[in-house]
């Protein structure tokens, strides 16, 4: 396994944890420099933490998943902390902030929650209050940063979240959402599912009930042009099945997937979900032969594009699920011709940074002191 | 390409691709180091993209599929790589507090230069090096959050400009690296003082100061102070490179540290004097 780690040993190690004490060093590397990759290591680090094997784990193995479970275990602290002031603020204004994603996880604490690494919060609030929200946030502390006029219109005119907002001290990022996808798609669905089931949580925050949470999952993993962190979506989307697991559950599920027009993304992701972790959730049968063609097609796509972008798991299969996966991406996007020139300009930028040697335009200079504290 | 191994110690770093430019360095730094069977980074050096393998040359330092830093002129490739094996240790290490300070031992115990660039740090260290001193660290003091005490690392120091021949004339036959000119730092070397032998025998020390150089070459007389330990406290806190993530556990290693140990800001124009200084008031002249 140490030469060829392959996609099969990762699920294996999500789908028997306890068996990870029989792996040697060299494969426990492979292992570890993946799920790092994949943003899995602090969850397969409290699953191991919590079973008798963790102490059978070599020392050297155990460093790595400690570090990961107190960086992940401080984000969630975080998450709580920003999430209440937020909510505050917002409800100050009227506005229930309805918390979406890696923070509703940890708002909610799923079982997904322990370890889930978020790199923002994202929002949800209703489109009549957004105006108000983001007035509030902007002098309290958050702040946009500069962006091209391009982007900004993108945001506004296209998108279903404005650009967006930075912590002026903590740095934290929130993405504040009025719809689950972009309205100029014309796929963005009715929200009427989603806000009426809504839950208070114990702490006191909101988040989106648990089959919606899990409908919308699918949505921002099924709908991305890229899905850099699919696997980890894959997981999360495990995780909720299995603690949510019940007829109403499914029920509620196909409700909500049948009124916003994502029953295929729903197949998709619950027959990979049965293939990769050993379930038998419903997968509701198509009458129409196209419909069953596309899903078959969607599904051996995602099965290859979800796999995680790590060299060691790299394939050309994987390479070209993915391309079509950010075509088909940009394509549901928008229509033709809003595309044709969002690329375009896209292209160009990218073009510019690549002939200038520059393939880390978002990284930071070497500046040592204030690059490790970001 | 054979991956060559950076056993810093602690940690072991694979590095995959380099280019040979910097094999010379490489030997010299960590050509004695005996590899583990599990290495906790994996890092490379290449150039930024194939326009810029040739015009301008320029070298990219990449860990585990990340890139932190902007790209850098080619002939700083092996200077890069040591900054970002600071990185490395820096992000992934939660297990260990640790604070942008160099760590120097004598008699067993262990004084920390927590200083800003500029400060004569790097000299400092190299020079207390030369004199018998054990350089734990340059860069980043590696603190046990229980026991309080420092690990050694096995990583050379940086040394900029000046600084270079001054230890090269303090010691004709220290092991430095070629120098990489005009980097964000000015001119920068490597240079170690101990070898993989010496290091196995080192050992976790307790910490019994905390002192903040300040080199002055204008200085007349030395001269010391105390300072109030909250100031210190804040000052630590900002030169803990983790300190965001380990959050209470830093805040209460930092508060027990500060307790036991004793802290000085020293300015000084001779080097002589801080060996004498550290000597007799701060780890003692030993059994």
């Amino acid at each position: 396994m140490a030469h060829n780690f392959t996609f099969e040993h990762l699920v294996q190690a999500i789908n028997s944890p306890h068996q990870l004490v029989q792996l040697s060093l060299r494969e426990w590397e492979s292992l570890l420099f993946v799920l790092k990759t994949s943003r899995l290591e602090a969850y397969l680090a409290f699953v191991l933490h919590d079973l008798e094997a963790w102490h059978s784990i070599p020392e050297q193995v155990r460093a790595h998943l400690s570090a990961a479970m107190v960086y992940a275990q401080r984000q969630n602290d975080q998450v709580f902390h920003e999430g209440q002031e937020i909510h505050d603020l917002l409800m100050a204004q009227g506005v229930t902030p309805v918390f979406l994603k890696g923070a509703a996880y940890i708002v909610a604490a799923t079982n997904n929650a322990k370890g889930r690494l978020c790199s923002d919060i994202d929002l949800l609030v209703k489109e009549d209050g957004l105006a108000i929200s983001e007035t509030a946030l902007l002098n309290n502390f958050w702040y946009h940063k500069t962006i091209t006029d391009y982007d900004d219109k993108y945001y506004r005119e296209y998108a279903h979240e404005i650009p967006p907002l930075y912590h002026l001290t903590r740095g934290t990022v929130l993405d504040l959402h009025h719809n689950l996808f972009l309205p100029i798609s014309g796929k963005a669905p009715p929200l009427e599912q989603f806000w009426q089931g809504v839950v208070c949580q114990e702490s006191g925050l909101y988040t989106l009930e648990p089959a919606a949470m899990f409908m919308h999952s699918i949505i921002h993993l099924m709908l991305n042009e890229e899905v850099v962190y699919g696997f980890r979506d894959m997981v999360d989307l495990k995780c909720l099945a299995q603690q949510y697991d019940s007829v109403g559950f499914w029920q509620r599920v196909e409700l909500i997937a049948a009124e916003s027009h994502f029953e295929t993304e729903l197949n998709v992701v619950v027959i990979l979900l049965n293939t990769w972790f050993n379930t038998a959730y419903p997968v509701k049968r198509f009458e129409g032969s196209l419909q069953r063609r596309k899903l078959q097609l969607l599904v051996r796509i995602y099965k290859y594009a979800l796999i995680p972008e790590h060299p060691a798991l790299h394939s050309l299969r994987s390479g070209l699920a993915r391309f079509i996966v950010f075509v088909r991406g940009h394509s549901i996007k928008m229509p033709l011709t809003v595309l044709v020139k969002h690329f375009s300009i896209k292209l160009w930028l990218g073009c510019r940074n690549w002939l200038r040697g520059d393939t880390t335009a978002d990284a930071k200079p070497v500046d040592l002191g204030a690059a490790f504290k970001r | 390409m054979k991956p060559f191994f950076i056993n810093m110690g602690l940690f072991q770093a694979k590095v995959n691709d380099y280019p040979s430019s910097i094999s010379p360095a490489l030997n010299q730094i960590y050509g004695d180091c005996q590899p583990k069977e599990m290495s906790d980074f994996t890092v490379s050096l290449a150039p930024g993209s194939i326009v810029r393998k040739y015009l301008r040359p320029q070298i990219v330092f990449e860990s585990n599929t990340s890139i932190p830093f902007k790209p850098l002129p080619f002939s700083q490739a092996y200077a890069l790589l040591e900054w970002g094996l600071n990185w490395c240790l820096a992000t992934h290490d939660f297990n260990h507090l640790l604070l942008h300070s160099a760590v120097l031992v004598k008699n067993n115990k262990a004084v920390l230069f927590p200083a800003l660039p500029g400060s004569g740090k790097s000299t400092l260290s190299c020079w207390l090096a030369i004199q018998g001193w054990k350089l734990y660290s340059d860069e980043m003091a590696v603190i046990n959050t229980d026991s309080l005490t420092a690990e050694p690392l096995y990583r050379p120091a940086c040394i900029k400009n000046h600084s270079i021949e001054l230890v090269r004339s303090w010691q004709p036959d220290a092991t430095i690296t070629k120098v990489c000119s005009d980097t964000a730092k000015g001119d920068v070397a490597h240079a170690k003082f101990q070898t993989w032998e010496d290091y196995c025998r080192l050992q976790p020390v307790e910490i019994a100061g905390i002192v903040f150089p300040k080199y002055d070459g204008n200085l007349s007389e030395e001269q010391y102070y105390t300072i109030a330990k909250s100031q210190v406290f804040e000052e630590l806190c900002q030169h803990a490179f983790n300190y965001h993530v380990l959050g209470y556990q830093a805040f209460d290693t930092v508060w027990r540290l500060l307790d036991k140990v004793k802290v000085f800001e020293v300015h000084y124009s001779n080097l002589g004097f801080m060996d004498e200084f550290l000597l007799d008031e701060v780890v003692g002249h030993g059994a």
